[in-house]
């Protein structure tokens, strides 16, 4: 029983890292896909803003995520990570990845190019 | 020794980052119709402080999670929206008040209306940020912000009796019932502008951007607990010299106008600029602190990367959530709010929302997964359910009492 994991209280809501420990969002929800008439499957963890605004109120996610949308195709995607990423489980879940690369750098990338390297001293 | 000096300086700065706006005047208000009578308030909530403040410390130090962080992860984000939301809403309208702080010092000594502060204030504080690290921004408001031992010198200069200080420690009724409605309410006030949410967490994430390790346990706890401490005497020194100077002449401290007369009978013509001086730091300081802040709590929220110490375009989202509070705060005093009005209102929002904020303490200093062998004892647990039932009472008298008391 060492390995079990409780969805709800080990992996929501926690904070992902990547290889390098750069954060990456929050694990903002979990994926389940139903197989017939046998136990569900445990797919993949998702982040991005779509994905919370859904927990609070159904529709909320899709009308963000349209809204995002029109700023970058990535900025509304949510993220989704195969739970066989998931290289160490703490309190941080450090995925298998180079965040950088992935869309949950996404807004911070859009943010950094459009706003924040037109003002003097941004370090670009 | 270079430690002892960190954690000297960690004394100072906290020192310096309790004077602002809402210790000011709270304080100033209480003295000058209360006389010492409201002294436990200081007392009872710099207790209450220096517990939650060694907290939040702990917690970050040894999980190298803030509080913020802490809170999603713990307790989900259904719960988390609505301290978040909380939390933010109130750092903005005190992030408001301190740039409006800043800017009535500047119309003190310049005569100036302080709506025409407003931005260059907001724009000065924005550079800071966008230019400095942290380690500028907590040492460079401390060292200016010792000018606040005016207060405790003024005080000191005044004689005050002391068995009259002692017996303002015990709390007590108002002279007479009449006043008991605007009593309560300076009384919340102050505990509003001592246990400040944001705080809390802007402690424990600078126990992160210092990178704070397990082995700090100690000096964790004499930073808060003397840092505080003294803050608080600098507070109580407010209160203590507008009762010596503003109460026996029959000042109210409706304006800052009349809270400056409070140095001037222990340094005369520097009595208004030193006042404009005291108020200027702490306020600006605050700004600093709460517009981080607001960038730390969003970035730890959602996940992204933080870190003052970073260049602006390494870590984008949290440079553009400063930049737009302080945007906001400045925006909203050149519409030309009062800034003590909002001060206070604000204050009295804080009692509202800080069972939402304490609450956690509970479950997160005791959890092993977060704070490892370093739970919270039987004490610590106390002053947190205290605080906790003390501020879901003061939620349900504060809305009648800033009616009724507030004006």
């Amino acid at each position: 029983m060492a390995d079990e994991v409780h969805l709800v209280r080990d992996i929501l809501d926690k904070q992902l890292v990547d290889r390098d420990r750069r954060l990456m969002g929050k694990a903002d929800g979990i994926v389940l896909r139903m197989r017939g008439s046998g136990p569900p499957e445990v797919v993949a963890i998702e982040a991005g803003p779509g994905v919370l605004a859904d927990r609070l109120h159904p529709g909320l996610g899709r009308r963000l995520c349209a809204a995002l949308e029109r700023l970058g195709k990535d900025i509304g995607q949510p993220l989704r990570i195969p739970f066989a990423k998931i290289l160490h489980r703490g309190l941080d879940l450090q995925i298998d990845t180079d965040a950088r690369r992935t869309s949950a750098y996404a807004a911070e990338r859009w943010l950094k190019e459009r706003l924040v390297r037109r003002f003097p001293g941004s370090g670009e | 020794m270079k430690g002892a000096l960190k954690w000297l300086l960690g004394i100072v700065t906290s020192i310096c980052g309790f004077i602002e706006v809402g210790s000011i005047s709270t304080s100033a208000q209480a003295g000058s119709e209360f006389g010492f009578r409201l002294l436990w308030a200081v007392a009872i909530a710099t207790v209450c402080l220096v517990f939650l403040v060694e907290m939040s410390g702990r917690l970050a130090l040894v999980s190298g999670h803030t509080l913020v962080s802490a809170v999603r992860e713990r307790f989900g984000f259904r719960f988390h929206a609505v301290p978040l939301s909380a939390e933010i809403l109130l750092d903005v309208l005190v992030l408001s008040a301190e740039i409006g702080g800043a800017c009535v010092a500047l119309q003190l000594l310049t005569g100036v209306s302080f709506r025409w502060f407003a931005l260059p204030v907001g724009l000065a504080v924005w550079a800071l940020l966008w230019y400095g690290t942290f380690s500028v921004i907590e040492n460079g408001v401390s060292a200016l912000g010792l000018v606040t031992l005016a207060f405790v010198v003024a005080a000191w200069k005044g004689h005050p009796d002391p068995a009259a200080l002692l017996a303002g420690l015990v709390p007590s009724a108002p002279p007479d019932s009449g006043s008991l409605p605007r009593y309560g309410f300076l009384a919340v006030g102050i505990l509003g502008a001592t246990i400040s949410p944001y705080l809390l967490n802007f402690y424990s994430s600078g126990a992160v951007e210092e990178k704070w390790s397990e082995k700090d346990v100690m000096p964790n706890r004499l930073v808060a607990a003397f840092g505080m401490s003294f803050g608080s005497v600098v507070s109580a020194g407010v209160l203590v010299v507008a009762a010596l100077v503003l109460a026996p002449r029959g000042i109210h401290v409706d304006r800052f106008e009349q809270a400056a007369l409070m140095l001037l009978p222990a340094f005369r013509s520097w009595g208004v600029p030193l006042f404009a001086a005291c108020l200027f730091i702490g306020c600006f300081g605050a700004a600093l602190e709460i517009a981080l802040n607001l960038a730390y709590a969003m970035a730890q929220a959602f996940g992204w990367n933080w870190g003052e110490d970073q260049r602006p375009a390494e870590d984008a989202r949290f440079c553009v959530v400063y930049t737009a509070a302080v945007l906001a705060g400045s925006v909203i005093m050149t519409a030309g709010l009062s800034p003590l009005k909002l001060t206070l209102f604000s204050m009295a929002l804080t009692v509202v929302v800080l069972p939402l904020i304490v609450m956690p303490f509970l479950v997160l200093l005791n959890d092993p997964h977060y704070v490892k062998t370093h739970r919270n004892g039987w004490i610590g647990n106390f002053v947190v359910t205290f605080v906790l039932l003390l501020g879901c009472l003061l939620a349900v008298v504060v809305i009648p009492l800033e009616v009724i008391g507030g004006g």
